[in-house]
């Protein structure tokens, strides 16, 4: 268990910098979730913390000891793949002991180990199995066991579950993390689901082209996206891109016939963002006089899905913008309403 | 509705049967004539059979200072030789065709083949002349040297695609829990690829127990293989040495099969897509 420091880890492919000045802190039995879109460089981070990608620039501290350029081998990093990477010729019992024979460990203490990991995983029964024999959810807890059993200093998921259906995803997430806690183990976790990101995380980092966009905890991050990318991908589903007004009063933009104050660095004429997350608008709710917490605004119901637990509205603005709004209430399409949503959570950039 | 199943699986079963009819005649139907050869004394056309059966030719083969078995053990040797060299050759090469960014890497592939693309006999004229200038025509050592050239070229690529076939992200995951490359891939690679080499060793094996071309180029009249030695009996018309020595040369295929089949698991038959 130890605290891995990056600091300024930059790896060029020819013109491509698959990550670009990366600088982050995972503390000492901390979670980190590093969430990006496809080919923002996320594997090639935790290859270069394992040691099968050599950094052009940069350092990489583990416990305080600088593997820059130690060899994988001896990292004492334990990794679980996208794809497991089981041994297809290997039992679950010979996949999980080969770290602890690498290890010239004696045959008593590899078989206590082997019988924690096993227990740790829920997989006892299944040793003599072949990987081919299992579950998809199986193989993914044989390569949890694979890797914990070799007590690591810190432990690499490079997206662990996206090979599993919904359902089982969402169970061993909760296992993951469950275990990772009890286990008080360093730990980065790569994915692409912004949900699984925030619900086990103790910080989350959004990646973009290589670069750090946003680090944080999950509810900072969430409640405070730097950008309308970095919105977006948090589960935002509403971006309006508007151009920017001015009056005596400063500059603005409008929505749904409200004004909405616009910062200060826009220029008037320019592009501007305006982020609403489904979720977070109330539908046909009529503001009090004079408060100043909320935006009060019109629109007509274009369409409307039922949802099961809600429904999810299409609404038009008057200015013509097009807003997903989920709400419990039942409304007729096609008839005009106020909607109200809390100052905080509209996004402006 | 079951009764035009029943007639579809009639259908299927009778064109199974005559399928594995055909084949088997055309598989069993020389190698029939071909046993009925190795036993006959006398067998003038047209008789359907021959006129007098006996074991004069198989005891001629199999007793006393035979040729035909001095001539099996050479085969057998020079094809060991080759199946050896040519893994210790394909395995490395292979690897790294597979693994690396060997530079030249398509011409290379391409050169291997070269020799495949022209007909054999020129490329085995050539050679020949090369070897007579490097003093090694007429030698064990030369006619192992030919069936390697046309074996290589199979053996590297089969090594190479079973190789590629083989995610690297399986030796990844050994060094990450501290084995180095080289033990990885010795206890992960190798027993994975194991199947694709076995196939490729067994296919070299009989390919070499079966040259004759180079052989003839090469080596004639000096190195006497059993496909040689049945070259020359039945151009002398003497049809049931040849038929006792073809015998013989299928005789390691079956053994060869039958080892396999005892010493590979079920798991890379199946690798095999057998
Ligand atoms: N060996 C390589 N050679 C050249 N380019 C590479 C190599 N490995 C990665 N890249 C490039 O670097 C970028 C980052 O790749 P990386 O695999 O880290 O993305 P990722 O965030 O893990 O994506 P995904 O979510 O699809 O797994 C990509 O544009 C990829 O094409
Ligand atoms: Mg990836």
């Amino acid at each position: 268990m130890a605290t891995l420091e990056i600091q300024g880890l930059t790896k060029t492919y020819g013109q491509l910098k698959a990550l670009d000045n990366v600088n982050l802190t995972v503390q000492e039995g901390e979670l980190m979730a590093v969430l990006g879109p496809s080919g923002s460089g996320k594997s090639t981070l935790v290859r270069s913390i394992a040691g099968f990608v050599a950094p052009d620039a940069g350092h990489i501290l583990l416990g305080g000891r600088d593997i820059t350029f130690e060899r994988p081998e001896k990292r004492n990093t334990a990794m679980v793949f996208q794809s497991y990477a089981l041994w297809p010729h290997m039992t679950v019992l010979q996949n999980i002991t080969y770290g602890l024979k690498l290890r010239r460990l004696s045959p008593e203490e590899i078989a206590r180990k082997v019988e924690w990991a096993l227990d740790l995983v829920d997989l006892s029964g299944l040793e003599g199995r072949y990987p081919r024999q299992l579950s998809g959810g199986q193989q993914q807890r044989v390569a949890l066991a694979r890797a914990l059993v070799v007590d690591p200093e810190i432990l690499l998921l490079d997206e662990p579950l996206s090979n599993l259906d919904a359902k089982i995803r969402y169970r061993l997430r909760f296992e993951i993390k469950k275990l990772q806690k009890r286990l008080n183990i360093t730990t980065i976790y790569i994915t692409h689901d912004q949900e699984e990101a925030l619900s086990i995380a103790d910080s989350v980092v959004l990646l973009k082209d290589g670069k750090v966009l946003q680090a944080g905890r999950p509810e900072e991050i969430y409640s405070n996206p730097k950008n309308s990318f970095v919105a977006e991908f948090l589960g935002a589903s509403n971006v309006i891109t508007d151009l920017v007004l001015q009056d005596r009063e400063g500059l603005y933009v409008m929505l749904g016939g409200a004004r909405l104050p616009v910062p200060a660095y826009k220029q008037p004429g320019e592009e501007v963002s305006i982020v609403i997350r489904a979720d977070e608008v109330e539908l046909g709710g009529e503001m009090p006089e004079g408060d100043h917490e909320h935006v009060s605004f019109s629109g007509k119901v274009n369409d409307q899905m039922y949802l099961g637990s809600r429904r999810r509205y299409e609404i038009e603005t008057v200015e013509g913008h097009s807003l997903l709004i989920d709400s419990d209430r039942e409304l007729p399409t096609g008839s005009v309403i106020r909607l109200c949503v809390d100052r905080d959570k509209i996004y402006i950039y | 509705m079951t009764g035009v199943k029943a007639t579809k699986w009639w259908r299927a079963m009778i064109l199974k049967l005559v399928i594995i009819t055909i084949l088997g005649f055309a598989i069993f139907g020389p190698l029939a004539g071909t046993l009925l050869w190795s036993f006959a004394i006398k067998w003038y056309w047209p008789s359907a059979l021959p006129q007098e059966f006996g074991l004069k030719y198989w005891a001629n083969a199999l007793t006393g200072r035979s040729q035909v078995l001095d001539a099996l053990w050479l085969s057998i040797s020079i094809a060991l030789i080759v199946v050896a060299v040519g893994l210790l050759v394909s395995i490395p090469a292979g690897y790294a065709l597979a693994r690396f960014d060997v530079p030249w890497k398509k011409v290379l592939l391409v050169l291997f083949l070269m020799p495949q693309a022209f007909p054999q006999l020129p490329v085995f004229i050539n050679m020949s002349s090369i070897f007579y200038r490097l003093n090694i025509a007429g030698t064990v050592a030369g006619v192992t040297a030919a069936h390697l050239v046309v074996s290589l070229v199979y053996s590297v690529w089969i090594t190479t695609a079973t190789f590629k076939s083989i995610p690297e992200v399986l030796e990844d995951a050994a060094i990450n829990l501290g084995a180095s490359r080289v033990g990885a891939f010795f206890k992960i690679t190798l027993p994975l690829a194991a199947p694709g080499l076995i196939a490729s060793a067994i296919f070299v094996f009989l390919n070499s127990l079966d040259e004759f071309t180079g052989t003839f180029f090469v080596g004639a009249p000096y190195i006497q293989t059993l496909p040689i030695l049945m070259y020359t009996a039945s151009m002398g018309y003497n049809m049931q040495a040849a038929s006792v020595i073809a015998i013989m040369l299928t005789i390691p295929s079956l053994v060869f099969m039958a080892i396999l089949e005892r010493f590979l698991k079920a798991e890379y038959i199946r690798g095999l897509g057998v």
